[in-house]
């Protein structure tokens, strides 16, 4: 690689000291889920599954208009149906405002429905057949009004306002220019610029959102299917206009969060709303279509994206400008729009980094957090620049990212300081594994390849100026260990490497250990599975618990076994001690007795171990300066697309994802993480969308929202982890959980450009719109279209392509609107 | 028979829940018949089509449903002294899709049949349920109109009738399907004699992964010992008013090459009008089905010809 | 207000009162008959998770009528193992990983224990065909058809189709 003269970029080039500790046998092996047996047998207790004596069922109905004020709920009907128990409104809600971070939100609406699915009535009745009838049985009039049904819409000038005291529809706005972005520009030989657009993507956890209510005097406690029950707490009991202290979250099994089981819808709200009506235990679990319309979607984000560069490849800056579609509430999309802003910028060495980044409202679905917290739009859009650029600079890609990518030591224009970084290793491998030089080398027709990476944190501090964890470990006399601890497993198998940590620092098998779930009255404080963090945060607060209850076991064995504590260990739930000084025989006693002697001694005590672990991250200021984690991950990505010519369907023949997450604690359950992050990548890129009519999904279920099925699969799939250790992290690891799915839709992208030319520039990528860019460049001979005479006075204009798309973009009601994406750039005559 | 119902609530003055249905099951064909005939009963097939009204709350719900499926005059597939093989309207999709009888004679069907949802559905749908849903979605139906199948309906009154696919489809009044008719079985034609006679589906799925069509299109090709053209059909689904024969009789006679697909091709994409969907605007449909109206023909042209591969449905 | 509705279920007659015979079996089973293995993701015969066995054949139970399963045989995921230990179908989930959040899990395995019963060495093809037919959303299916593939390779033939539960496990 050529040197080139470069100013300094004030980043240090010394790698840091990652010395690694010598780690235990159980860290790295296939340790089976602590929960196998009862989610393979049915038994395990998911929010529909909880039963409570003389448990009533609810429902809710929602608005049928983007924008209305309500007029007059007429309930009495409804309310006469035998088997009804009660039927609710705003009225007889605490009407408090809530939401993570812009209180936005009404449990029930007031006097005015914001979009379509927005929340005006519920029913508690005794069966779920009865409560749904109930409420087609509620009468509401509704005055329409103007409604912004895109980004376009909700800026324009006089746009009708989605809520009032948000001036021209911008919820949240923040701009930084770091490092002189302009000067870096003008000294830049090739620029590269362009729009790209992301779409609602929702979680789609196989579970929908649901929770059990039940009041005992004035506290409530609330069964519930959330990722993070101590902040759902929190907000709960704001929404309800309650003391913290009235209020009580158990975590039940979780069918999936990924961010959509955070806390920022009604549907809990409702619920014990209901429960306090009725005086009884209530279930309101989303059906489908509930959760299309009532859970938190990903944020369609439109990027303005510049890049410049050397002509040797190096990165010199980044301007974007970034408008996020918020919905008609804010839940958590202004923290996402933050790392959609500035995550990417630890990936590469920028010398200078320009942002200007909006969040607006408008009258559709309201978004929020979805796995990759806004990582994916942004490696989506940039990531697209960057192999824009790799074309012109006639770099293949990986060799661009290698010259440019962040290493160990380096710190980001926002002072993310990197500790543990494997990016290089990573982008090596991922290529080796695709055989990157050799599919170059022998190309095939319909054929692209492409390489995209990216940088996830290991939590994150923006709740608060806190992101720490606790955990209680007790030993047991019977030589078992309960790890208490509030972070709960949403399906990852955290519970599990958590068991798998203590168990390597007890001494101790893995089947002796259970984790608690999370009750917001019994364990400790956590901020929950978001943001990658429970094995890096939870897991180092688990093992300083571990550490400390072992500590306290040797002292307590040291006394009934004679010998000093620093000479004694455990093995296999025994603790074992040397000859002793006067020539006795080693001394052993199992971990119970020992436990169960501490106890049962004159002033006896539990041996217990407490930890804790914040997060050493900062927490970033209004521009978003400031080190947001405390540890990194990174992960190359390349894949192989075949593109049929005749149809612009593709089909990902070959995926292959290295991911650098420091020690790989449990590799199945790491690979499940990549494996599944990429199918959801997947379903980002290509398969999930649904078509609009008057702002709402036409049909909210699964019949138009397709998810990945394993027909799709790529068939050739490669996962691989780097070698790698974070020396903050637990036994040297570091978060995995999101990482995967974060370049997927913009490699997907890339590939198809190389292999037709045509480069799509709103997700998703479908056969549609790379059929009409095929089109537009002059189709090849053999897929002459037989139609073409009678096809091309109606046919679409290559800008003006005519699918229906995400209301996000389109103009209210056009069903013309531009599909194939946007201006003569959306083609690919730019790419190669 | 046998009654399985509910007593239906009587609010007295109280909005009145929606009654449950009653399952009224016939021992025979002409019981069937006779409970059809009475007011707001409605044949029930697999099931999957009432099953659905209910989770989307459609108003209007039959109050009385007739299951059909254990009837033997409805179930299975039989070929005839003819040679022609009638389907029973019970029969299920599986069981269809499954069938070497038909297999051999009309892929087109088979693949039609096999194509749909997945095969737990099939099991599940029946035949003649998946025909009366007038849906122009559903895949076999295409293929029916394509082969010219004859339906057998029968009603309590007025005997037997048979009708086409598309005639079937047609509102009551204008000779379709009529309240309290019966659907019983499906006949496809014979392969004609002295002709070599291939049929082939094709299925557009436009994400790849199992759903409804973009575009679907069956083909049958009969060509004569010179190569041309003895019969041409094709069908479209997923269109309005669907599924529609495309007509070419005014190709009929000419040699099969590729200038005929072309021709059969545009007639398709321009004779047909498809929709706005997730799956695809209307303008890209049609290009589509222009394009799997040659992948269809082309396929079953090779059948006849002996050199087809018997593939499925692309997707 | 209700109505006999008499069917096997997991090995045993039973016998529930059903409010509408037109309701789906998943919800006869889930609620009047308290057996919550079996799932509701989509209610409309998309996702899989509600899949169990009916005369042997994996059905989705949301499109299943409740009134006509009657004098027919069911087995939901509750039927599968017993006191001496897993399903093979159960035993490949485990060893395999080959669930995250388990919610789709007994959707999975129901088809598969119906695909095994049916054809005890299917190819790779079928399996996928299988697994084809039930949505999972953390897992990426990678893991999925790993356990389905060893669930054949152990030879997880039903030890005792429609027997008294009794199944021995295989590992």
């Amino acid at each position: 690689m050529s040197t080139t003269e470069m100013p300094a970029t004030g980043l240090p080039s010394s790698a840091l000291d990652l010395g690694r500790a010598v780690l235990p046998p159980l860290i790295g092996s296939p340790v089976e889920r602590i929960d196998a047996l009862e989610k393979v047998s049915g038994r395990a207790t998911y929010a529909a599954d909880t039963r409570l004596p003389r448990m009533l069922y609810g429902a809710v109905l929602r608005s049928p208009h983007a924008h209305a004020r309500v007029v007059s709920v007429d309930t009495s009907r409804a309310k006469r149906l035998p088997g009804v128990h009660a039927v609710i409104t705003g009225a007889d809600t605490a009407r408090v405002k809530w939401g993570a971070f812009r209180p936005d939100l009404y449990p029930l609406a007031l006097d005015r429905v914001r979009y379509i699915g927005d929340e005006v009535a519920a029913v508690a009745a005794r069966d779920l057949e009865t409560a749904r009838r109930a409420c087609e049985l509620i009468e509401v009039v509704y005055e329409p009004l103007p409604a912004v049904l895109s980004l376009d819409e909700a800026l324009a000038e006089g746009a009708p306002l989605v809520h009032d005291d948000a001036e021209g529809n911008v919820a949240h706005e923040f701009s930084f220019d770091r490092g002189g972005a302009d000067a870096w520009f003008e000294r830049s030989d090739v620029v590269v610029e362009g729009v790209w657009e992301t779409a609602r993507q929702w979680h789609a956890s196989i579970e929908t959102i649901g929770c059990t209510a039940e009041w005992a005097g004035d506290r409530v406690s609330m069964w519930v299917n959330t990722q993070t029950p101590f902040l759902a707490r929190q907000r709960y009991a704001t929404a309800l206009g309650l003391p913290l202290r009235a209020v009580r979250v158990v975590q039940t099994e979780i069918g999936g969060g990924f961010g959509g089981k955070s806390g920022d819808d009604n549907t809990s709200v409702i619920c014990a709303i209901l429960a306090r009506r009725t005086g009884r235990p209530v279930q309101l679990v989303n059906t489908r279509e509930d959760e299309f319309l009532a859970s938190r979607p990903r944020i369609p984000m439109r990027y303005r994206v510049r890049l410049g560069f050397t002509a040797s490849g190096l990165v010199t800056a980044k301007d974007i400008e970034v408008i996020a579609d918020n919905g008609a509430y804010t839940g958590k999309a202004q923290a996402v729009l933050g790392a959609a802003t500035v995550r990417h910028d630890a990936l590469f060495n920028y010398r200078a980094v320009r942002a200007h980044s909006r969040l607006v409202y408008t009258n559709l679905v309201p978004t929020g957090a979805f796995r990759g917290f806004g990582n994916p739009s942004a490696d989506w859009a940039v990531g697209q620049a960057w192999d824009l650029a790799a074309g012109k600079l006639g770099i293949e890609v990986p060799d661009l990212f290698l010259l440019n990518a962040v290493e160990s030591g380096s710190v980001s224009p926002h002072n993310h300081k990197i500790t543990s970084c494997e990016l290089k290793q990573c982008i090596t491998k991922a290529a080796e594994a695709i055989d990157w030089a050799g599919k170059r080398a022998n190309p095939t027709p319909n054929r692209g390849l492409a390489m995209g990476v990216s940088v996830h944190v290991s939590g994150r501090r923006s709740f608060g100026d806190y992101d720490g964890s606790s955990a209680i470990v007790r030993l047991t006399e019977d030589g078992r260990a309960t790890v208490i601890v509030g972070e709960g497993d949403i399906g990852t198998g955290a519970r599990t490497t958590l068991a798998q940590i203590a168990a390597a620092e007890l001494g101790l098998a893995v089947a002796d250990v259970s984790v608690s779930r999370p009750d917001t009255d019994l364990t400790t404080h956590a901020l929950g599975a978001l943001a990658s963090r429970v094995t890096y945060v939870a897991g180092n607060a688990v093992k300083r618990a571990a550490e400390q209850a072992c500590g306290r076991l040797l002292e307590a064995a040291a006394r009934q076994l004679g010998r000093p504590a620093s000479q004694l260990w455990v093995a296999d739930g025994v603790v074992h001690g040397p000859a002793g000084p006067d020539g006795g025989d080693p001394v052993s006693s199992p971990v119970g007795t020992v436990v169960r002697a501490e106890l049962y001694r004159p002033d006896g005590e539990p041996v217990i171990g407490i930890g804790s672990f914040d997060n050493p991250s900062e927490f970033p200021d209004q521009s978003r300066y400031g080190n947001e984690s405390g540890a990194y991950n990174f992960a190359a990505e390349a894949a192989e697309v075949e593109v049929d010519p005749a149809t612009g369907a593709l089909t990902v023949t070959e995926f292959a994802a290295v991911v650098d997450c420091g020690t790989v604690l449990n590799p199945p359950l790491a690979e499940g993480q990549v494996e599944g992050g990429i199918a959801q990548g997947l379903g980002m890129a290509v398969t999930e969308r649904f078509s609009w009519r008057d702002g709402g999904p036409r049909r909210p279920n699964f019949g138009d929202y397709k998810l990945p099925t394993a027909g799709i699969m790529p068939r050739k799939l490669h996962i691989g982890f780097a070698d790698s250790y974070e020396p903050t992290g637990p036994f040297g690891a570091k978060g995995v959980g999101e990482i995967s799915l974060d370049p997927v839709p913009s490699i997907i992208a890339s590939a198809v450009a190389d292999a037709v030319g045509v480069r799509v520039h709103e997700l998703p990528i479908t056969a549609e719109k790379v059929f009409w860019g095929m089109s537009a460049q002059g189709a090849p001979p053999d897929t002459a279209d037989p139609t073409a005479q009678d096809a091309r006075s109606s046919a679409p204009e290559p800008d003006a392509a005519p699918a229906p798309r995400d209301p996000a973009s389109a103009p209210h009601g056009s069903a013309s609107a531009p599909d194939a994406g946007r201006g003569p750039d959306s083609r690919t005559q730019e790419a190669r | 028979m046998t009654t399985l119902a509910a007593e239906a609530g009587s609010g007295g003055g109280a909005p009145a829940p929606r009654p449950p249905v009653a399952l009224a099951v016939p021992r025979s064909l002409d019981e069937a018949l006779a409970l059809l005939a009475q007011d707001g009963a409605a044949v029930l097939g697999g099931g999957v089509g009432h099953t659905l009204a209910r989770h989307h709350r459609a108003p209007d719900r039959p109050s009385t449903l007739v299951p059909v499926a254990g009837l033997p005059a409805l179930a299975g597939v039989r070929t005839g002294p003819d040679g022609r093989i009638t389907v029973g309207a019970a029969t299920p999709l599986d069981d269809c899709a499954k069938a070497a009888a038909i297999a051999r004679v009309w892929p087109v069907f088979t693949e039609a049949c096999g194509s749909v949802a997945t095969g737990r559905i099939r099991r599940l749908v029946t035949l003649g349920g998946n025909i009366a849903a007038h849906d122009d979605a559903h895949d076999p139906p295409v293929a029916l109109t394509a082969l010219g199948a004859d339906l057998t309906v029968r009603a309590a009154r007025g005997g037997s009738r048979t009708l086409s696919v598309p005639e079937a489809l047609r509102p009551a009044a204008d000779g379709g399907l009529r309240p309290g008719e019966l659907l019983v079985a499906v006949t496809l034609p014979t392969r004609p004699r002295g002709a070599a006679t291939g049929s082939a589906y094709r299925k557009y799925l436009v994400r790849g992964v199992w759903e409804y069509a973009c575009v679907h299109v069956a083909a049958v090709v009969g060509l004569d010992g010179e190569g041309r053209a003895t019969r041409l059909s094709l069908a479209v689904g997923s269109v309005e008013g669907g599924p529609v024969a495309v007509p070419l009789d005014g190709l009929l006679g000419g040699r099969f090459d590729a200038d005929l697909v072309e021709e059969a091709a545009r007639a398709a994409a321009s004779g047909t009008r498809p929709y706005d969907d997730v799956k695809g605007s209307a303008a890209y449909k049609t290009r589509m089905i222009g394009e799997f109206s040659r992948r269809a023909l082309t396929e079953a042209a090779h059948r006849a010809r002996g050199t087809g591969h018997h593939a499925g449905g692309d997707r | 207000m209700s109505v006999p509705l008499r069917f096997r279920l997991n090995h045993e007659d039973v016998e529930v009162h059903v409010q509408d015979p037109g309701a789906p079996l998943l919800d006869v089973l889930r609620h009047d008959l308290g057996l919550t293995g079996t799932k509701s993701g989509c209610e409309i015969g998309y996702c899989g998770a509600c899949t169990v066995v009916v005369d042997g054949r994996a059905v989705p139970s949301c499109l299943q009528m409740a009134g006509l399963v009657e004098g027919r045989d069911v087995q939901t995921v509750e039927g599968l193992g017993g006191p001496e230990g897993l399903d093979p179908v159960q035993r490949a989930f485990v060893d395999k990983a080959g669930f995250q959040c388990g919610f789709c899990t007994p959707g999975h395995i129901m088809a598969l224990r119906a695909l095994l019963d049916e054809d005890p060495a299917p190819d790779e093809e079928r399996l996928r065909e299988t697994v084809d037919g039930n949505y999972c959303r953390c897992t990426g299916y990678v893991k999925i058809l790993d356990s389905a593939r060893a669930a054949v390779a152990s030879g997880a033939a039903n030890p005792d189709p429609g027997g008294a539960g009794a199944r021995e496990e295989e590992r």
